[in-house]
């Protein structure tokens, strides 16, 4: 993905704090990209299932590892089983944040088609340059 | 005994000292530095609030209540962790149920229905006001907003067990989430109120494990929870 092709982010994390500060490092790569928020795994589950595959091009998902109920991992066994086009769609561009150290997690990572890397946190300007634009 | 289990034996419990106090420095010693976070940025806030911008009161907001939160976090762990030093003094049950549903009904003083089948006379430790209390305060917090609460108590003594379960009509737990519950520092969503940390279930569980007793949920994960707890006469 070009840097010009980005255009919304969206944010799942249920940490109100976290998504303020995200929003900040977000916003000062780009002030017009659009962001949204989603607090919850239940959300977060209902909206990638719902929208993943007709997602406009140039979207960026966070999704964070831990949340109460289902984690990052969890959500994503979740919306691959359910979605019904079992492809990935190559305008969206999905990220796991974590911040354990745990390598299993990055081996872990393999196994989702539709995920496209795992970033430690702290979330900065130069992980998501580096992450996601190719 | 062998040299070899001499040896691991020993740094077993050197193993287990070492925790002791690291347990002890991080909850004596870490709270006071978070209280004066709180309190420091409370002041800012007061003294400040009229200088400075929405934004900047925001980020007083948040040191504030990343202070608060980490805190009762502290709190809940010691709580935790000392569950092993209450003692275990014996009282009737239905005084026990009765103390822990007053505790409740001055928490939450929203409308609900409590049914208490026949309280059996049985004497169990105090400790399960602790237990009670965090099941009910569950139904409550994470109540249904489209219903009014109820919950039914049901008890069964026989020779060898009692039997406690507590059916609530609230949101529920998805099958795959129920084993999570009873685990320190989690919850599944944020409930309606008063919801705490995620420590009321785990605690509980860890005083019924003390007594070699058995805590299960069953749920369809949609239209209330059952809780049902069972504990074998002899423990207590």
């Amino acid at each position: 993905m070009k840097l010009e092709e980005i255009k919304n982010i969206v944010l799942i994390d249920d940490d109100e704090a976290t998504n303020f500060i995200n929003k900040e490092i977000i916003r000062s790569i780009n002030e017009s990209w659009i962001i949204k928020e989603i607090n919850s795994s239940f959300d977060g589950i209902e909206y990638l299932i719902g929208e993943y595959s007709t997602l406009k091009n140039g979207t960026i998902i966070f999704l964070d590892l831990n949340l109460p109920g289902y984690d990052g991992w969890g959500i994503l066994n979740q919306v691959q089983k359910s979605l019904l086009t079992k492809q990935k769609n190559d305008g969206v561009k999905l990220f796991i944040l974590t911040s354990s150290k745990n390598p299993s997690e990055f081996t872990k990572s393999k196994n989702y088609w539709i995920l496209d890397g795992i970033i430690s946190k702290p979330l900065t300007p130069e992980k998501i340059l580096r992450k996601v634009i190719i | 005994m062998n040299e070899r289990e001499e040896i691991d034996g020993k740094q077993i419990n050197n193993l287990e000292n070492d925790l002791k106090e690291l347990f002890y420095i991080f909850t004596h010693d870490f709270e006071q530095p978070v209280r004066n976070i709180k309190v420091f940025a409370d002041f800012l806030k007061r003294d400040a609030a009229s200088k400075l911008s929405e934004k900047e009161c925001k980020y007083i907001d948040f040191i504030g209540d990343a202070a608060e939160s980490l805190q009762s976090m502290i709190i809940d762990l010691v709580e935790y962790n000392q569950i092993d030093l209450i003692n275990h003094n014996h009282q009737d049950l239905s005084l026990i149920l009765n103390s822990a549903i007053q505790k409740l009904k001055e928490e939450f003083n929203n409308e609900c229905k409590i049914t208490i089948d026949d309280v059996p006379k049985v004497n169990i430790p105090n400790s399960f006001e602790i237990v009670l209390y965090n099941i009910l305060k569950n139904s409550f917090c994470f109540r249904s907003p489209d219903r009014i609460l109820k919950v039914e108590l049901v008890f069964d003594v026989n020779k060898e067990y009692l039997t406690i379960s507590v059916r609530d009509n609230g949101i529920g737990i998805p099958k795959d989430l129920q084993e999570v519950i009873f685990k320190p520092f989690k919850q599944i969503i944020k409930g309606i109120q008063n919801t705490g940390n995620g420590m009321g279930l785990a605690i509980s569980k860890k005083i019924i494990d003390s007594f070699l007793g058995n805590i299960i949920v069953q749920s369809d994960g949609n239209l209330g929870s059952v809780f049902t707890i069972q504990i074998k006469k002899e423990e207590f």
